[in-house]
């Protein structure tokens, strides 16, 4: 092992515990405290964190992820780049663009989409009805990245889910998350949405419990609104 | 499994924006990363949400990597473990961010003490031999289950005090091991 030689048994084990996580409350402050001033001891730490992680390497098993979570991944970071044949085989969606002529007055900004910076104003969204009586509003903080999807009138079906989606330009839906029992959304987007969320649209769409179980919006279009700057 | 140059330049990329190296990188570490995953969380829903986040958190924060001063793999898998336990334990905020998986940057080792080699690998498993079943389990269920000292105690049915001085001694004997 690579750590200091010259450090007590005493220091390696507690290196080793806060290694491990078992160093809780005051114990785990205080020896925080003191790797800030003693580089051995920091450099004992990440010693052992190179033992624990070599201990996983050598036991456990890899396993390949599903497929689908590498596009999951993928469509979630640059939602720019997803792949337009999902989009097509959605003929639903095409008529949200649509919808989106008559409800947007950034519909120019949707259809051209260059590389932005992020946002520094707020940005807010009226989803307004598209099937049904659902509204919501939503209201992305770019200082935190925290958007809040809330719903503001109608009923939500009883036994289906509703699914926010981010739609950029030309590209496939991307799904957000769902509306919870309290009629909202909250959920912390990563960087490379921010940039390409000022002149998208928003949309909820009704899905079985749990979700949309194709990583694309399978039922109807029940809301949907574009992003614009405050 | 590809080696360290390998992966610190697709972490260098990253770091740059480079769509390509994300995805060669996820190619060549997700399998590892999704193993320790559902090791930790022994569930395949919760597996996927934290390998999603961690990548998210990968691309995000991948220039943070550098002044880590562990090698690649390391790194990985250590980000991997703090996110999974994390999950696990569901203690209010998250916590185990990528700046903590070290305390503090100008720690940082050599280059000659950074490689995981799977010599490496060999060798923490040797010396987890050298010890008790049951204080390799201990260590075990601390790194892998995320267990506190009171849960170790109960598991292994000894007083709180005797499980600490217990898995002390051991951390002691793998560091003389591991320095032989």
């Amino acid at each position: 092992m690579t750590g200091s030689a010259d450090i007590s048994p005493e220091d390696a084990a507690l290196a080793a515990e806060y290694a491990l996580g078992l160093l809780e409350g005051d114990a785990a402050r205080a020896f925080a405290d003191r790797f800030e001033r003693e580089p051995a001891l920091a450099a004992e730490v990440t010693a052992w964190q190179v033992q624990f992680a070599a201990m996983a390497e050598a036991e456990v098993v890899p396993v390949a992820p599903p497929p689908h979570l590498a596009r999951r991944i993928e469509a979630m970071l640059f939602p720019d780049a997803a792949p337009a044949p999902i989009r097509q085989r959605i003929g639903l969606w095409r008529g949200l663009g649509l919808a989106g002529v008559a409800t947007s007055v950034a519909l120019a900004a949707i259809l051209v989409l260059n590389p932005r910076p992020a946002p520094v104003t707020p940005l807010v969204a009226d989803l307004a009805p598209v099937t049904g009586t659902v509204q919501f509003v939503a209201l992305y903080d770019p200082a935190t990245r925290l958007l809040s999807v809330r719903q503001s009138a109608g009923e939500a079906r009883a036994g289906r889910a509703q699914e926010v989606w981010l739609i950029a330009g030309e590209d496939a839906p991307v799904s957000l998350g769902l509306i919870g029992e309290n009629g909202q959304l909250r959920a912390v987007l990563p960087d490379a949405l921010g940039p390409v969320l000022a002149g998208a649209t928003l949309a909820v769409s009704d899905e079985p419990v749990g979700g949309s179980p194709t990583g694309a919006p399978t039922g109807d279009v029940l809301a949907a609104g574009g992003v614009i700057e405050i | 499994m590809t080696d360290r140059d390998t992966l610190e330049n697709l972490i260098a990329r990253v770091a740059l924006r480079d769509r390509a190296a994300f995805s060669a990188l996820y190619a060549a570490t997700s399998a590892k990363l999704y193993g320790i995953c559902l090791r930790v969380l022994k569930d395949r829903a919760l597996s996927e949400d934290a390998l999603q986040e961690m990548y998210v958190k990968i691309w995000d924060r991948a220039d943070r990597y550098q002044v880590t001063g562990h090698s690649p793999m390391t790194w990985l898998i250590t980000v991997a473990r703090n996110h999974a336990i994390d999950r696990l334990r569901r203690r209010g905020p998250e916590t185990a961010d990528i700046d903590a998986v070290v305390p503090v940057a100008s720690a940082a080792p050599g280059p000659e003490a950074q490689a995981v080699a799977a010599g490496e690998a060999r060798r923490i498993a040797a010396c987890l031999d050298e010890l008790d079943a049951d204080r390799a389990a201990a260590v075990r269920g601390a790194y892998f289950d995320g267990q506190s000292y009171a849960q170790l105690a109960e598991r292994f049915d000894v007083p709180l005090n005797t499980m600490k001085t217990w898995l002390r001694r051991s951390l002691i004997a793998l560091k003389e091991c591991l320095a032989r």
